[in-house]
C-alpha cells in the first residue's frame, strides 16, 4: 500500500531522513515512533506529496507521490501536528469544501458529509461554526476532513495532542474501525500507551535512519504474544521452547521466556502439557500484549550500543 | 462548481455586504450628482472607486487568500486537495476578490452611464468598450501580481511585509490613475516598431495580454507552492514576450534586418537578466534544490533536472544565449555607427555581471543564515559596483578602478574580460560552498 525506497530529505546542513525504506501493508496502523527530530513530521509531508524529497521514491497505492502528488491525494488523508480550520465555516461546509476538493462527486458529497460526520460524533454539529468547537471537536473535524474522501492512505501527525482521556478512546477505536473497513493508517504520537491500543506495525525511526519496522506480536492473526517462568529457569525454559513446533521468536526477558505461539487456546493448552511432559516445572504460563514503550526503548538501546 | 471558488463564496459573500456595498456607492452617486450635476465628477469618481475597490481591495483580497491560509494553518488542507493549480489559482483569484469585484463593477457601470450622459456621441461604445476592457485587465493584473506575490512570501516563508505590499500597492495606483484617465483619449497615438497606433487599443490590448501572463504566472507559483513539476517553457516565453513588446518602442521598422534582429536579442537579453535578478531574489540560491537537480542530472532524468533546476538559471542561460547572438550581429562590419555597434557587447556585460550577483547570492545562501544572504549580496554588490569603483580614483588607483566597473561602453570587450573574470571568481566560490556543504552532510550522517 505504501512503499517507500531510498528515501533522503535534507535540510540545508541537516539531513532528516537518510535512506529509508519500508514497505506498508494495506489495512495496517502503523506506529511512527521516535524522538524529537527523528525524521517522523518530515517522513510524513514526504509521503503525503507536501515536501520534496532529495531522492527516493514513494508509492502509495501505485501511485508516484512525487511525480503525482495530487493524483496521489485522491489516496491519501494527512492530518498535520498544526492543522487549521476555517473558523468562519460550518463543519458542514468544511467537509463539504474538503470532499468535493478531493474529488467527490456533488451525489456522492451530502451522503459523504453526514456519515463521516456521524463516525465522528459530529452528527448534531453540522451547522456549527468551527470557530465554535471545543478542542477535541475542532480535532475530530480535523480527522473527518482528513478521512472524507474514503482515502486508501491515512497520515496522522499527533492526532490525539490536546484530546482528554475519553476522546483518546474514541479516537482509538476510531483507528480500529477504519483499519477494518480497509484503511492504512500510519500514526505518529509520543504518547506510546495510546499507540499500544490499535497499532498492529511500529516503525522507529532515529536521526531520520529506519532502526526497526515489524508486526507487533499480538497483532499477529491468529498469533499470542506468551510469557512463561520455570523453576528450572528461562534459558532452559527458552532451550525446550525453541524446539516445539508453532513456537516462535523465544527471547528470555528477565526470569520468563517470552515468545509467539500460533494458534488458539487449544494450542495453549497442549505446549503447557509438553512443557510439563518435558518436566519442566512451570511457575506462570499467561499471554501478554506488547509492551510498545519497552519494545522503543530495547530498539532504540539497541541501535545506541551498535553505533 | 470549483471548490475553492465556493469555499471563498462561502466566506466573502453575505446578504449584509451584497446589500451595503451597492448602498454606499448608489449614496455616494446621488451625492456627486448633486455636488455637480453634469455627471463628469461622477464618471470620474466612478473610474477612481473602481481602481480603488479593485486594484487596491482587490488586490489585497487576493494576497490574503494566501497569506491567511499560512496564518491560520489551513494551507496544508490546500496543498492535501486534488484540485488543480489552475482550479485552485482561479479559485482564489476570483472567489477571494468576489466583494471588491461586486463594487467595482457598480462603479463601472456609474462610470459608463456617467460617460454617457455627458458626452454622447458616435463612436462612444466603442471607446467605452476598450476602456472597460482595460479597466478590467487593470485589475486582473495587480490581482494576477499579488497574488504572485504572496506565494512567493509563503515559498520564502514570508518576510516581504504586507505594509511594503500596501505601498507598492498605493504607488502603482497613483502611477495607475492617471495613466488610465488620460489612455482614455480616442485621438492620441503611438510608435510601435515604427507603426503609428492608436494609443487606447494598444494599450487595452497589451494590458489584457500582461493580465493573462498574470494569471498564467500566479497558476505557475501555485504549482511551485504544490510540489507539482513546472515545464520552464512559460516563463522563457514571458522573457520573448516582453522582449519583443519593449523592442517595438526602439523605433526599428518590422521589416526583416540585422538592426531589428540585434535590437530584439539585446532587448531579450535585458529582460533575461532582468528575469533573473527577479528569480534569484524571489526563490533565492536553494542548496537542496541544487542538489536535487544535481542527483537528476547524474541519473540523466532530464525532465526532472529540468523541472528542479533553479529558474534564474534558465533566464541567465537565455540572456548568455540571446547576448551572444547579439554580440555576433552587433560585430557585422555593416554597422560602423558606435552606440549601435555595441549594442550586443554591452549586453554580454550586462549577462556576465548578472551570472556573477547570482553566482554571489548562492554563495551567501549556501554559507549565511536562511534570509540574510538576500541583503548580503547586495551589501557586496554595492560595494563592487559602487564604492569601490568611486572610492579607488580618489586613492590615486584610478586605474584598478575599471577592474570593479569596467568600461562598458567605451569598451565592452574588456568589460566581457574582466566580468568574466569575476564570473569565475564568484562561480567557484559557489561551488566550493556546494562542495563545502555536501562533504559537512556526508561526515555528519557517517554517509
Amino acid at each position: 500500500m505504501i512503499e517507500v525506497r531510498d528515501l533522503s530529505y535534507e535540510y540545508p546542513g541537516h539531513r532528516a531522513l537518510d535512506g529509508i525504506s519500508f514497505t506498508i501493508a494495506a489495512g495496517s496502523i502503523t506506529a511512527l515512533v521516535g524522538p524529537n527530530g527523528a525524521g517522523k513530521t518530515t517522513l510524513l509531508r514526504c509521503l503525503a506529496g507536501m515536501d520534496r524529497p532529495l531522492a527516493g521514491a514513494i508509492s502509495v497505492n501505485g501511485v508516484d507521490v512525487i511525480e503525482e502528488p495530487r493524483r496521489s491525494h485522491r489516496h491519501l488523508g494527512y492530518l498535520s501536528d498544526f492543522f487549521g480550520l476555517y473558523e468562519q465555516l460550518t463543519v458542514r461546509q468544511c467537509l463539504s469544501y474538503v470532499g468535493a476538493a478531493n474529488g467527490l462527486t456533488q451525489d456522492m458529497l451530502p451522503q459523504m458529509v453526514v456519515s463521516t460526520a456521524t463516525e465522528l460524533g459530529l452528527g448534531e454539529r453540522l451547522e456549527q461554526r468551527t470557530g465554535e468547537l471545543s478542542r477535541g471537536l475542532r480535532q475530530r473535524v480535523a480527522i473527518a476532513q482528513a478521512i472524507i474522501h474514503a482515502p486508501t492512505v491515512v497520515l496522522l501527525d499527533e492526532p490525539a495532542s490536546g484530546l482528554d482521556p475519553e476522546a483518546r478512546f474514541s479516537l482509538g477505536e476510531l483507528f480500529l474501525a477504519l483499519a477494518q473497513r480497509g484503511m492504512t493508517l500510519l500514526v505518529s504520537s509520543h504518547i506510546l500507551a495510546e499507540l499500544e491500543a490499535y497499532s498492529s506495525h511500529m516503525l522507529i525511526l532515529r536521526d531520520g535512519k529506519l532502526v526497526e519496522h515489524r508486526q507487533l506480536a499480538g497483532s499477529i492473526e491468529n498469533t499470542t504474544l506468551m510469557e512463561a517462568q520455570a523453576l528450572e529457569g528461562p534459558q532452559a525454559l527458552a532451550a525446550a521452547l525453541g524446539v516445539i513446533p508453532g513456537v516462535n521468536d523465544v527471547a528470555v526477558v528477565a526470569q520468563s521466556a517470552r515468545f509467539a505461539l500460533a494458534g488458539t487456546a487449544v494450542e495453549q493448552a497442549a505446549l503447557l502439557q509438553a512443557l510439563l511432559g518435558a518436566g519442566l516445572r512451570i511457575s506462570h504460563f499467561a499471554a501478554v500484549t506488547e509492551d510498545l514503550q519497552l519494545s522503543y526503548i530495547q530498539a532504540l538501546g539497541a541501535q545506541h550500543r551498535s553505533i | 462548481m470549483n471548490p475553492e471558488l465556493q469555499r471563498n463564496l462561502w466566506l466573502e459573500v453575505t446578504l449584509h455586504r451584497l446589500v451595503l456595498v451597492p448602498g454606499v456607492i448608489i449614496a455616494s452617486a446621488i451625492l456627486l450628482h448633486a455636488l455637480d450635476p453634469s455627471g463628469e465628477a461622477l464618471s470620474n469618481a466612478a473610474m477612481t472607486g473602481f481602481l480603488i475597490t479593485t486594484v487596491v481591495w482587490g488586490a489585497r483580497q487576493a494576497a490574503t487568500s494566501v497569506l491567511e491560509e499560512a496564518r491560520t494553518h489551513t494551507w496544508d488542507i490546500q496543498r492535501m486537495s486534488a484540485l488543480s493549480s489552475w482550479d485552485m489559482t482561479w479559485g482564489k483569484l476570483f472567489g477571494a476578490t468576489v466583494i471588491p469585484w461586486y463594487a467595482g463593477i457598480c462603479c463601472l457601470l456609474l462610470f459608463v452611464g456617467g460617460r454617457i450622459a455627458t458626452d454622447y456621441h458616435d463612436g462612444l461604445a466603442a471607446i467605452l468598450a476598450l476602456a472597460v476592457i482595460l479597466a478590467l485587465a487593470v485589475a486582473v493584473l495587480a490581482q494576477g501580481a499579488a497574488l504572485i506575490y504572496a506565494l512567493v512570501t509563503l515559498h520564502r516563508g514570508g518576510g516581504l511585509q504586507s505594509r511594503f505590499a500596501n505601498l507598492v500597492l498605493i504607488v502603482l495606483l497613483v502611477v495607475l490613475l492617471p495613466n488610465v484617465a488620460s489612455r482614455i483619449d480616442p485621438q492620441a497615438t503611438l510608435s510601435w516598431y515604427a507603426f503609428d497606433l492608436p494609443q487606447l487599443p494598444f494599450v487595452t490590448l497589451a494590458t489584457v495580454s500582461f493580465a493573462a501572463w498574470a494569471v498564467l504566472g500566479a497558476t505557475r507559483a501555485m504549482s511551485m507552492e504544490l510540489k507539482i513539476g513546472t515545464w520552464p517553457g512559460p516563463w522563457l516565453s514571458f522573457a520573448c514576450f516582453v522582449a519583443v513588446f519593449a523592442a517595438g518602442f526602439a523605433g526599428i521598422a518590422a521589416a526583416p534586418s540585422l538592426a531589428l534582429a540585434r535590437c530584439l536579442f539585446a532587448t531579450l537579453t535585458l529582460t533575461a537578466i532582468m528575469q533573473s535578478y527577479v528569480a534569484a531574489f524571489a526563490y533565492p540560491g536553494d542548496p537542496i534544490q541544487l542538489r536535487r537537480t544535481a542527483r537528476a542530472l547524474v541519473m540523466q532524468r532530464w525532465a526532472r533536472a529540468l523541472e528542479d533546476l533553479p529558474l534564474w538559471s534558465i533566464s541567465a542561460a537565455l540572456a548568455l544565449a540571446a547576448a551572444l547572438i547579439a554580440t555576433v550581429l552587433g560585430s557585422a562590419p555593416q554597422f560602423t555607427n558606435r552606440g549601435l555597434s555595441n549594442l550586443g557587447p554591452v549586453s554580454l556585460a550586462a549577462a556576465l555581471m548578472m551570472l556573477r550577483d547570482v553566482a554571489l547570492l548562492t554563495y551567501f545562501g549556501m554559507t549565511r543564515r536562511k534570509g540574510r544572504a538576500e541583503v548580503t549580496t547586495l551589501v557586496y554588490i554595492g560595494i563592487l559596483d559602487g564604492l569601490l569603483p568611486a572610492l579607488l580614483p580618489h586613492l590615486g588607483l584610478a586605474s584598478l578602478a575599471a577592474l570593479f566597473w569596467p568600461p562598458f561602453f567605451t569598451e565592452p570587450l574588456v568589460a566581457i574580460g574582466i566580468l568574466s573574470v569575476h564570473v569565475a571568481i564568484a562561480l567557484t566560490m559557489a561551488v566550493y560552498a556546494l562542495r563545502r556543504m555536501a562533504t559537512r552532510l556526508n561526515e555528519t550522517t557517517g554517509g
